[in-house]
């Protein structure tokens, strides 16, 4: 990780060029001073002009201002490495402990930060300084106790956002300590951060040096950079008009952290890649494209001459879309052709990273940077005679038809809504900018589309982050159909959604159209939501259209890939494990409540019991929000109960410098991207299981077991591996530490629907042999169906039904039970 | 929003409080007694009563501690700061009083001037970014930046000030001239604050724009500016309603973070000038080892940092809906 961040800094030609320059300084620094006379010899007369004898002049005493320019250098940047090494271990300190631990631990120290990030550098320096003896000692001290602050902030922020990653808490389940888990598992992570932190800090001591030495607090009798301009200033340098006294030294200190600069920006670029160049890109449009728009560019392979037909409201034919590289050419979309007709909604299926976002963007010509359209067309039916290819439109013409014609309900409504305007103003903007558009009754227009999405017009004078994430994706329907757009582009619309919200919006969106008739694309990776109210069902794969029928014929699909993800959609129930009659561990009436110092006190689970039998498979099933995954963190000792108690089996806490042994508890995380440490292999993530490290036999029988071949992954690192690949390590991992209750917190809803059920089957199987018992979360009935014999449906923090899996699907009591049923898609199976 | 303000306003006591502290035990608590010997250096040449007032000022009173501190805030409180000992027997608190003026008239205009002008250049920047004046610009300024100020303000002196005589080199207004609310004092003065002020804008000018250009260029990347462009919103109304406008609520609360820094760096102008503002009187205190100078110039900067701070809270109150709602 380490040696690759400095690879590819070597690589960007920014920080190339300043790491060059280092390189010289310190050649400067350290063979300089052999080629030149002694700094301190009065070599000429005082505040001599720069001649073939003394090429950069005498100072104000009479030396050679080369000389001791060169041997300033040295130890300037001796004091200014030094503090900044001090600065960076002050900060990954206090900000380590404030962002891991977190609470008061956080409280306390994020104070003590903020009240030093105000505290104004010079003066606090000066008045330290000056009760100390001078010399470089001082100065490092000085220093680093003014300036750790900033770095300590960001360090921080960083670590609070890693400790909560799942990795961490993988580590802490396995008993590691907490000074382990911060100095391995979290600091490396942060390799870039931290170097970018030391730059930044170097360029602020070596400045603060200069300063401090220029005002007279450094050694004046020692030869440095400050000291240098400290003399020229008293030496009357300025009166005479000596300017080669200060110059060389001034240009030393601003190319050295001009160095740093470029360093740091060949960092922002490598860790920030949009702020790199789109050059290639460029090349490839011309002047045509900008960043929200790329032209059309016939590929010298394309054929474009059969002239575009209509045979629906819109036509894409051949479309090929290709995302240009450095090197080569990567494919997105290949030769892709569909309609969709008036009053159709066609449900577009595939799995993330399969072009199916790089179509939509095309219809709406706003492919961005580095897309290219290839060949192909999309024509767009105006009225019965007239058609036109959207592709060759100009700019304006397009912009016009998007939205008024052609509307994208988008995914994220959160973080599409300009956090800093009002929902009103939304609207607003978006009216403006169709000034051709006329409503005749703008707020009673607007009041009926908030009336149809069940919100009141309150909502127009409430900001985005005021709003429910459901009610956010209403406004985003309602902004859509402001024009009564011909076309509705959805982009897995309630992907971010609650369940049983998910169900509300989806019905709302289907009584909409049947009203007002408008054609829809809906775009998904879920087969069995989109199938419930498309008309015609396309289905993608790598780019490709794979499959392409109406709903009822869904079942007669041809191709292998449609098949299998229909059959994925329902999971056979698995054989069930031997239950035991012995109690593993009990919960008895534990509450949590999150408690913090600004907010009001949030009741996250209230008097929750129930008990978990040896060999038990249970699912806690809620939406979000309904306390599922803290009871999983209670049980997991990650989080700790407000009140109530845990009987039985129960997590061991890892100690802050001591190894204690793997919690009976494990569990494998929702996120295979997340759970796994990207600086570690995967032989150190599976060694570090055990005290005293797992055995090599151990873990190469764990890999083989989970269906992977040990000996060529044990050396990968997480980013050489698929995500289905990765939930695998993480469920070794777990199954490794010889778990008493395994919990799986929604282990397969990250991953392809395709992989789902060989993940449960993998999970079953392990549960049986390792004789553990296992706890599932999850939102869906279809897979607590699947796997387990006993169910808790959570709403709101409390459990408001709980029996055997038979008995709740045969006859649900509570209300929300059946909603939840309702929103499996079971009945449509 | 009251919540908030209030919140705020708590930690600046809180942080002032800190200060006020620091500046209590750092004499009290520096290894070798430095009050001592500081104390053995002065005495003979300072009258006894100066002298008193330095043991006054460094604990060297026999009171108990918690008396000594409970003393100095309560001074505090009064607005007595010491005595200083270059100017004895002239209070602190009456000799920092103009010096605190100048500062604020010279580092607060050139500190608004760059920041706007920093601020605006770094969103046009990022309007042509990947132009031939995006890839000049920002690695010249951050050259310019890297130079530290006071040798930025050497440099300009010796040019502008001695050798071209363009400017007066010495003091904020001509030595004829008593200060007075007249257009000719106004002018003095102006002439005087425009080669520092200059200098102090040249060096932190790119820092400014540096970060609103790349904040705004990442903020060109998020979905709401995506989502406006797909509304059919023109480039325009897109650039400042949504990308600019975002981009300056990270910018703003970085202007309060880099205050105290860029303070340090006036100061240290100021001094090469000879201007009479803290960073003049804080080189003398230095010079003088006059240490109630020094802790009032650092109290007095401090203070005026945390103002500018929750002026700066309040403005990114305004800037940023969220922060109403949120802690």
């Amino acid at each position: 990780m380490i040696k690759s961040l400095f690879g590819s800094l070597w690589d960007n030609p920014k920080s190339r060029i300043g790491l060059w320059m280092l390189i010289g300084y310190a050649l400067f620094a350290t063979i300089g001073r052999f080629c030149v006379g002694d700094p301190l010899d009065y070599i000429g007369v005082p505040l001599e002009a720069p001649s073939w004898t003394h090429w950069f002049g005498t100072t104000g005493q009479g030396q050679s201002v080369m000389s001791q320019t060169v041997y300033g250098a040295l130890p300037t940047l001796l004091v200014g490495f030094s503090a900044s090494a001090l600065v960076i271990a002050l900060g990954s300190i206090i900000g380590g402990l404030a962002g891991y631990f977190g609470g008061k631990v956080d409280s306390v120290l994020s104070l003590l930060i903020n009240v030093f990030l105000l505290l104004p550098g010079l003066p606090l320096m000066v008045v330290i300084a000056a009760w100390l003896p001078p010399g470089p000692v001082t100065l490092v001290v000085v220093l680093g106790l003014t300036g750790w602050a900033w770095n300590a902030r960001v360090i921080r922020g960083q670590v609070s956002t890693l400790r909560e990653r799942e990795f961490v808490l993988a580590a802490q389940l396995l008993g590691q300590s907490h000074l382990r888990i911060l100095c391995i598992e979290i600091l490396p992570t942060m390799a870039s951060l931290l170097l970018s932190s030391f730059i930044g800090a170097t360029i602020y001591a070596i400045g603060a040096q200069v300063g401090l030495e220029f005002l007279g607090l450094g050694d004046i009798g020692k030869v440095t950079w400050g000291t240098n301009l400290y003399w020229a200033s008293n030496d009357a340098a300025l009166l005479t008009g000596s300017w080669w006294t200060f110059v060389p030294t001034g240009v030393c200190i601003a190319l050295l952290g001009f160095a740093l600069t470029l360093i740091s920006f060949g960092m922002d670029e490598i860790t920030n890649p949009r702020l790199l160049s789109t050059r290639v890109w460029k090349r490839a449009v011309g002047e045509g494209g900008s960043e929200t728009y790329t032209p059309y560019l016939p590929g010298e392979s394309s054929t474009t001459d059969k002239s575009p037909q209509a045979k629906g409201l819109l036509t894409v034919d051949g479309l090929t879309v290709s995302f240009v590289g450095e090197t080569e050419e990567t494919v997105a979309v290949q030769d892709f052709s569909f309609h969709i007709g008036e009053k159709e909604i066609v449900g577009l299926v595939g799995e993330s990273g399969c072009g199916k976002s790089t179509i939509l963007q095309s219809i709406l010509r706003s492919l961005p940077p580095p897309a290219v359209i290839r060949s192909g067309s999309v024509v767009w039916q105006s009225t019965v005679e007239n058609s036109q290819d959207l592709l060759q439109l100009s700019e304006a013409d397009g912009r016009s038809l998007r939205w008024e014609e052609i509307a994208l309900v988008v995914q994220s409504a959160l973080t599409s809504l300009n956090p800093v305007q009002t929902i009103g103003s939304h609207f607003q903007d978006t009216i403006e900018a169709h000034p051709q558009k006329n409503i005749p009754d703008v707020d009673a227009w607007i009041s009926q589309l908030l009336g149809w999405m069940d919100l009141s017009t309150d909502v127009l004078s409430q900001y985005p982050h005021e709003l429910s994430g459901g009610m956010r994706q209403r406004v985003v329907i309602a902004l859509a159909l402001l024009f009564k757009p011909r076309l509705l582009l959805f982009d897995e619309p309630t992907t971010a959604l609650d369940v049983l919200v998910e169900k509300d919006i989806l019905a709302i969106i289907t009584k909409l159209q049947r009203e007002l008739g408008f054609s829809a694309l809906f775009i998904s990776h879920d087969l069995a939501l989109v199938r419930q109210f498309s008309h015609r069902i396309i289905v993608m794969k790598k780019g490709r259209l794979i499959e392409e029928c109406t709903v009822d014929k869904l079942s007669e699909a041809k191709d292998p890939y449609t098949q299998q993800l229909l059959r994925d959609q329902s999971i056979d129930n698995l054989p069930s494990s031997p239950v035991g009659t012995k109690v593993v561990t009990t919960l008895s009436d534990i509450t949590k409540i999150y408690q913090s110092l600004w907010s009001p006190p949030h009741l996250a689970v209230e008097s929750c019991t129930f008990s978990v039998r040896e060999g038990a498979s249970i699912a806690l099933v809620g939406g979000s929000g309904s306390g599922k995954s803290t009871i999983a963190k209670l049980l997991t000792g990650l989080l700790s109960i407000t009140k109530g108690s845990i009987e039985g089996v129960r997590a061991t806490k890892p100690g802050f410098a001591m190894r204690s042994t793997p919690s009976p508890i494990q569990m494998i995380f929702q996120n295979p991207y997340d759970a796994l440490n990207l600086t570690q292999t995967v032989r150190q993530h599976l060694y570090s299981v055990q005290q005293g490290g797992a055995s090599e036999e151990e873990m190469r029988t764990i890999l083989q077991r989970v269906g992977l071949e040990p000996e060529s992954t044990l050396v990968k690192f997480p980013h050489e591996l698929s995500g289905g690949q990765r939930q695998r390590i993480s469920i070794a991992r777990a199954v490794l530490a010889k778990p008493t209750v395994l919990i799986a917190d929604e282990p397969t809803s990250m991953l392809d629907v395709t992989l789902r059920a060989d993940i449960l089957r993998l999970l079953r199987e392990l549960q049986t042999e390792y004789q553990m018992s296992l706890l599932i979360i999850t939102h869906d009935m279809t897979v607590a169906k699947a796997l387990t014999e006993e169910i808790i449906i959570l709403e709101q923090g409390r459990i408001v039904e709980q029996g055997s899996t038979d008995t709740i699907f045969r006859s649900p009591q509570h209300e929300y039970t059946k909603r939840l049923l309702q929103a499996s898609h079971l009945e449509d199976l | 929003m009251i919540r908030f303000i209030v919140q705020r306003a708590l930690f600046y006591l809180l942080a002032g409080w800190v200060a006020i502290t620091a500046n209590f035990f750092i004499p009290r608590l520096m290894p070798g007694d430095p009050a001592t010997v500081m104390f053995a250096r002065f005495k003979g040449k300072l009258d006894p009563e100066a002298l008193q007032a330095m043991k006054d000022a460094f604990g060297l009173s026999d009171a108990p501690l918690y008396v000594q501190y409970s003393e100095y805030v309560g001074a505090l409180l009064q607005g007595d700061l010491g005595t200083s000992l270059v100017y004895f027997p002239v209070p602190v608190s009456s000799i920092m009083m103009e010096g605190l003026l100048w500062t604020t008239f010279l580092a607060g205009t050139s500190l608004i001037v760059s920041f706007f002008g920093g601020t605006m250049l770094g969103a046009w920047l990022a309007w042509r970014r990947e132009s031939r004046i995006d890839t000049i610009l920002p690695p010249l300024l951050s050259l310019l930046g890297a130079f530290p100020y006071f040798w930025m303000a050497m440099l300009f002196l010796s040019v502008f000030g001695f050798s071209l005589g363009w400017f007066p080199t010495r003091h904020a207004y001509g030595s004829g001239i008593e200060p007075s609310w007249t257009l000719a004092f106004a002018f003095s003065a102006i002439q005087h604050a425009f080669l520092p002020a200059l200098t102090m804008v040249i060096a932190s000018i790119g820092g400014w724009m540096l970060s609103m250009r790349n904040v705004t260029v990442s903020t060109l990347g998020t979905e709401f500016v995506y989502y406006a462009h797909i509304r059919g919103l023109s480039e325009k109304q897109v650039w400042w309603r949504y990308a600019v406008r975002n981009a300056l609520i990270p910018n703003v609360t970085g202007f309060g973070m880099a205050l105290g820094f860029v303070l340090s760096g006036a100061l240290l102008t100021e001094m090469v000038f000879g201007y009479p503002g803290q960073g003049y009187l804080l080189i003398q205190a230095v010079n003088g080892q006059d240490f109630p100078l020094m802790q009032g110039i650092f109290l007095s900067i401090t203070f005026a940092v945390l103002l500018a701070n929750f002026v700066v809270d309040i403005v990114s109150l305004w800037l940023d809906p969220r922060m109403v709602s949120s802690d």
